[in-house]
């Protein structure tokens, strides 16, 4: 599966771009379906997928209820997340994965290694017209 | 490394409003709803029988991302 790059604005007239993918969450432990679509960043610097609190609530999560924990990113400030198992859909695909959660994030969501990584072979190649990357599924035995 | 993407995308990104989320119509050429939660930009959409529109974050600036 082959998807383009998405562009950002930036603040000095530039276009930003990142990979990223329309997901869904869903609550297994109360058959949720599907949240609405939403755009999540793929983040190989990320250990496991992180979510913004306010969709975690969408699909019934009681956020603080979950196991409490902290990650580190770039400015150094430690944050608090709260870690709940849900399923993570996108183009065909359902995935159960432990995540973080937080109101905290700039963004909707960050899709790690733990969760995502690790079910992707992933090609990153903005040399392509238009940039883009390529993710092949890796099933295990 | 200049990757650059000939879409309107980010021109409506620029105009939504910061630290908000924000319905994209599914050719990403304009915006469908905004709200200050994902459930309120998620009920505008109900409302409306929207089933494709996609929904992002916006930051509070937009700066390079090192998340």
């Amino acid at each position: 599966m082959r998807f383009p790059y998405k562009n950002y604005p930036s603040h000095k007239g530039i276009d930003d771009w990142a990979a990223a993918l329309w997901v869904q969450l869903s609550n297994p432990a109360k058959h949720s379906p599907p949240c609405r679509k939403f755009e999540a960043i793929i983040d190989s610097g990320a250990s496991l997928c992180v979510f913004h609190s306010s969709i975690g609530e969408s699909i019934g999560l009681k956020i603080e209820k979950g196991e409490l924990d902290e990650t580190i990113g770039v400015s150094g400030v430690p944050t608090k997340i709260y870690r709940h198992t849900v399923s993570l859909h996108f183009v065909g695909n359902i995935f159960k994965v432990v995540a973080g959660f937080t109101d905290q994030l700039p963004l909707a969501g960050l899709l790690g290694r733990v969760g995502f990584f690790e079910h992707f072979k992933i090609t990153f190649d903005p040399s392509n017209d238009p940039p883009g990357f390529e993710l092949e599924r890796i099933y295990r035995a | 490394m200049a990757a650059t993407l000939n879409n309107p995308r980010s021109e409506v990104l620029r105009g939504a409003p910061l630290d908000s989320w924000v319905a994209l119509a599914e050719d990403e050429t304009r915006i469908i709803a905004t709200g200050a939660t994902y459930e309120d930009v998620a009920k505008q959409l109900d409302d409306a029988g929207d089933k494709d529109s996609v929904i992002l974050k916006t930051p509070k600036l937009w700066l390079p991302f090192a998340v």
